[in-house]
Formats: C-alpha cells, sequence, structure tokens
C-alpha cells in the first residue's frame, strides 16, 4: 500500500460526495492544525481512526507503509525534549528532558498522525479523477481561473506520486544492488539515484502526452455530475463542528 | 470558453507542460518524503527543495512556478505533503510558511536566469545561489517575525543547519541539469524553451534559442510530404533530438531549394 494512492473498496467512505469528502478533508486538516488541547485532540484522533475503518483500510499495512512518519514523531519528540527549557521531567547526567518539550513533541506527533490518518482515509476512498471532479467543481465558477486544467494536473499528480515511489524503490533497489550506497560521495549518490528515475519517468511522460493527445484531449470538459445526500452533508457539517471546536 | 475553440484538442506543447508540470509536483511531494544522512551535518537531505530547483531548471519560470503552486494547493488543501507529512493552511500561516512560499520566488528566479542560457555548470550554479538566496532571505524574515525573535537566531534556527545540505543540493542539480537539460530541451522544443529557427544549411548555427532542431524540425521544413504525412500524436513519438543529422536526400534538396529559411516546430506544420 503507498500513502495518497486510491484503493478501491465497497466502503461507506467511498460511496460519499467527492466535493464533501474534499471539504472535510480541508476543514480537519485545518482542525487538527490549529488544535492545541490533549481533549481537542482526542476527538480529532477517534474521527480520524473512525475514518479509517470506514474506508476499510487495513491497518497492518497502513502502519506499514507509514513507518516513515513514525521515525519523524521519535525525532521530532526526542529534539522537542532536549532542547526546550521548563523543569526537567528526569536527567541522565548532564543531559535534562523537559517536560514542556515533551509534551510538546507528543502533541506535534498526534497532530501529525491524525492529518496521515484523515487524509490517508480520504484520499484512499476518493479516485484521482473524483478529487480532480470535486476540485474542477469548486474552481468552476472563479474567473480567469483554468478549473479543467488544473483539475486534470492534481489528476495527473495523484497518479504520478505511487508512480514516481514505485520507480524510486525500483531505482534504489537496483542502486543497492551495485552497492550505490558504499559511496562516499553525497553528490554522486543523489546523482545516481535521481538521474535514472528521472529518465524512467521522463520516459512514461512522452507516453502519456501521446496517449493525451492521440484520444484529442482538450479543457472544454464536461463537468462531473454530483449528488449529495443527507448523509454527505452531514460529514461537511461534523467537519464544521470539529474545526468550531478545535478553534475554542 | 470561446465558442470558436471550444471542442478544439489542446496543443501538444500544452499537454506536454501540463504532465510535466503534474509530474515535478508529484517529484517534490515524493522529495519531501525521501531524505538521505549525510556524515558532514546532522540535519539529513530533504529532497524536496532539490525537485524544486530541478524543477526551475527543466521547466522554466512559467510552468515552475505552475507546478509549485500545484504543490503549495494541493498541501492547503489538506494533503500531507509538505515536509514531515504536514499539511493545511495553518502549515502555510505558520513559522515555516515563508519558506513555502518563497519556493515560489526562487522557482521564477533560477527558471528566468537558466531559461534561455545553456546549462553550464557556473550559469546553473549561480542561478541555484539566487534562488536560493531568495529563498531563505523570505523565510528567515517570516520565521523572524512570526518568532519575534533576533536575526541572529532566525538565522541559527532557519539557515546554518541546512547550509552542508544546501551546497550538496545545488551541486547534485548542477550535475544533473548539465547531464540531462540539453537532452530535455530538444525532446521539448517550443515547450519549455524557444523554438530555434535553425539554418538548415548549417545545422550547428542557431539564432535566439539553445534548442536544437528535431527530427519533424529538419523534415517539415525540407520534405513537405512529411510533414503532411505525419501525425500530431505520431510526431510525438518520434520527436527525439536529431543530433545534426538529416537525411541526404533531404538536405540536399534543403540546400537547393531554400537554403536561408528559418524552421518552425512541426507542431505548427501539422
Amino acid at each position: 500500500m503507498i500513502p495518497l494512492s486510491y484503493q478501491s473498496k465497497p466502503s461507506a467512505l467511498h460511496k460519499r460526495d467527492p466535493r464533501c469528502k474534499l471539504a472535510a478533508l480541508l476543514l480537519l486538516s485545518i482542525a487538527a492544525g490549529v488544535a492545541h488541547h490533549w481533549w481537542q485532540l482526542g476527538i480529532l484522533a477517534t474521527v480520524a481512526f473512525m475514518s479509517l475503518f470506514a474506508a476499510r483500510l487495513p491497518f497492518k499495512q497502513l502502519a506499514q507503509s507509514l513507518w516513515f512518519f513514525g521515525v519523524i514523531i521519535v525525532a521530532v519528540i526526542v529534539s522537542y525534549a532536549l532542547t526546550f527549557g521548563g523543569p526537567a521531567l528526569f536527567s541522565f547526567g548532564n543531559v535534562s528532558v523537559s517536560a514542556e518539550g515533551f509534551e510538546a513533541g507528543l502533541k506535534f506527533g498526534a497532530k501529525l498522525l491524525i492529518i496521515i490518518a484523515i487524509c490517508s482515509a480520504i484520499t484512499a476512498a476518493t479516485s484521482p479523477s473524483d478529487l480532480g471532479g470535486a476540485v474542477t467543481w469548486f474552481l468552476h465558477p472563479l474567473p480567469f481561473v483554468p478549473a479543467a486544467r488544473i483539475g486534470t494536473a492534481i489528476n495527473l499528480t495523484l497518479v504520478f506520486i505511487p508512480m514516481s515511489f514505485t520507480c524510486y524503490t525500483e531505482v534504489h533497489a537496483a542502486a543497492r544492488s551495485r552497492c550505490i550506497d558504499l559511496q562516499k560521495n553525497p553528490i554522486r549518490r543523489i546523482t545516481f539515484l535521481v538521474r535514472p528515475v528521472l529518465e524512467v519517468l521522463f520516459l512514461r511522460v512522452e507516453r502519456m502526452a501521446t496517449a493525451m493527445e492521440a484520444r484529442c484531449y482538450n479543457d472544454d470538459r464536461v463537468l462531473p455530475v454530483y449528488h449529495a445526500a443527507d448523509a454527505d452533508i452531514a460529514l461537511v457539517v461534523l467537519s464544521i463542528g470539529l474545526l468550531a471546536l478545535a478553534l475554542l | 470558453m470561446n465558442p470558436s475553440t471550444a471542442h478544439q484538442p489542446a496543443s501538444a506543447a500544452s499537454i506536454r507542460a501540463l504532465i510535466y508540470c503534474a509530474l515535478f509536483t508529484a517529484l517534490i511531494i515524493v522529495g519531501s518524503y525521501i531524505s538521505i544522512p549525510i556524515p558532514i551535518s546532522p540535519v539529513p537531505i530533504a529532497l524536496a527543495d532539490f525537485f524544486i530547483m530541478l524543477c526551475a531548471l527543466f521547466l522554466g519560470p512559467k510552468y515552475g512556478l505552475a507546478s509549485v503552486a500545484l504543490f503549495i494547493g494541493l498541501g492547503a488543501i489538506g494533503l500531507p505533503v509538505f515536509t514531515g507529512g504536514k499539511a493545511g493552511l495553518a502549515v502555510l500561516v505558520g513559522p515555516t510558511g515563508g519558506f513555502i512560499v518563497g519556493y515560489l520566488f526562487m522557482v521564477v528566479i533560477i527558471g528566468a536566469i537558466t531559461q534561455r542560457r545553456k546549462p553550464t555548470i557556473p550559469v546553473t550554479g549561480l542561478a541555484l545561489l539566487a534562488g536560493n538566496t531568495a529563498l531563505y532571505a523570505f523565510g528567515i524574515a517570516w520565521l523572524k517575525v512570526f518568532l519575534n525573535a533576533p536575526w541572529e537566531a532566525a538565522i541559527a534556527a532557519g539557515l546554518l543547519p541546512f547550509l552542508p545540505g544546501l551546497a550538496i543540493k545545488i551541486a547534485a542539480a548542477c550535475v544533473l541539469a548539465r547531464a540531462m537539460l540539453p537532452n530535455f530541451r530538444k525532446r521539448n522544443e517550443g515547450v519549455f524553451c524557444k523554438q530555434s529557427t535553425t539554418n538548415l544549411a548549417n545545422p550547428q548555427r542557431k539564432t535566439g534559442s539553445v534548442c536544437a532542431p528535431t527530427l519533424e524540425t529538419a523534415c517539415s521544413a525540407t520534405s513537405p510530404s512529411y510533414s503532411n504525412a505525419t501525425s500530431d500524436a505520431a510526431s510525438n513519438v518520434a520527436s527525439v533530438a536529431l543530433p545534426h543529422k538529416i537525411p541526404r536526400n533531404s538536405r540536399d534538396s534543403s540546400n537547393a531549394s531554400h537554403n536561408e529559411t528559418p524552421t518552425t516546430s512541426c507542431q505548427e506544420q501539422v
């Protein structure tokens, strides 16, 4: 499983209106960013966990694919705990662990996990074309904004993210088998890693461009038709309520 | 949309630009998840700003700006695309928001400097240095105002730990640009750089651009039947660089008939 990639499943979250899911994503990510009390983070974490459950995502695979965030969270907690001032939680010799820093690190980790969980659930439950369509729908009334083009660009970006991850993983494995990891020179290491990734991706872009031209792609797209049911409106109202709670 | 242009297929150049913008946005996002530890600094190299530099070098100021703006837009709507998995509007107005907004200035400066020049290491290095100076000036000023800290503290937090990694990223971007950019510009002539006005009698001589002629550029000017026969899609498959080799018979005919005729892109011919 790759972060930010779509998973086709017959779940409750998959059936929701993409516009409402996009609005909920925006509102809940702002809510997670501005929440500062533990009770606010607790409520948001519960909602995030429920959204993962509603999207029927495999928790074990998700945790495995998001191990990188675990490293970041641990690093931030350690860094905050060792650099913040204030009363010490405990100390080893000259090194003291700040209680305030430890709490700040934990809050950062909680916020990050909430954002990741909500975003994983919503992107896994919304196909790239639906997400692009929802963005187009929101931008369409704005003058001088190429809504269709932006929608297509988002759609393509969400297609390219897993493709780039896969390509990077393959190239990295190939490079490791050739002992590139033993290179001391960081410039050579980056070059040996990035150049083949770019070459492969450029080739795929060429093919995609040819395919789009052959199908006479244009910006005069028919707007997708969406119908918001009561459950969709309830999702947006719940998100607004949670944002209001986070702002308290 | 103008009714006269409705249902007209988008030009090959605009489709290509759109896809490359999306690709570089995806690479910037992937880069924010990849970090390479280096022995000379405790701060690992995050590849997000490295890909932003490459984006500016490859796509130029206009499309580079579009690509970075798309990246910021995706982060703003809540996708965890910023470095460290952050997302949302709160990040844009937070202490590191200046660096994210500064990416826009960086990409424009790098793209504007390098777009019409050959990607030599001095030119690329100077452009990257100028772009990063703008990025850090904006980011550190924002950080200082946000934290209400003195300049020394803002510089110590926002610049000094990143300098070793930054030097390595600039050096690697220079090497990659020199190795890949000429071929990339040849493949995408007329998309990210101006179309060449090559004198067919002397293909080495170019005016106004660093792009080399492509297969169709040469063939469409020399053989009208070729340009009529090729479809837009097929021409793009064949749009590989022509390393100054033109079929002998067509070169002869071009010498005979229109020696001084400047060529245009095949896409226009078709």
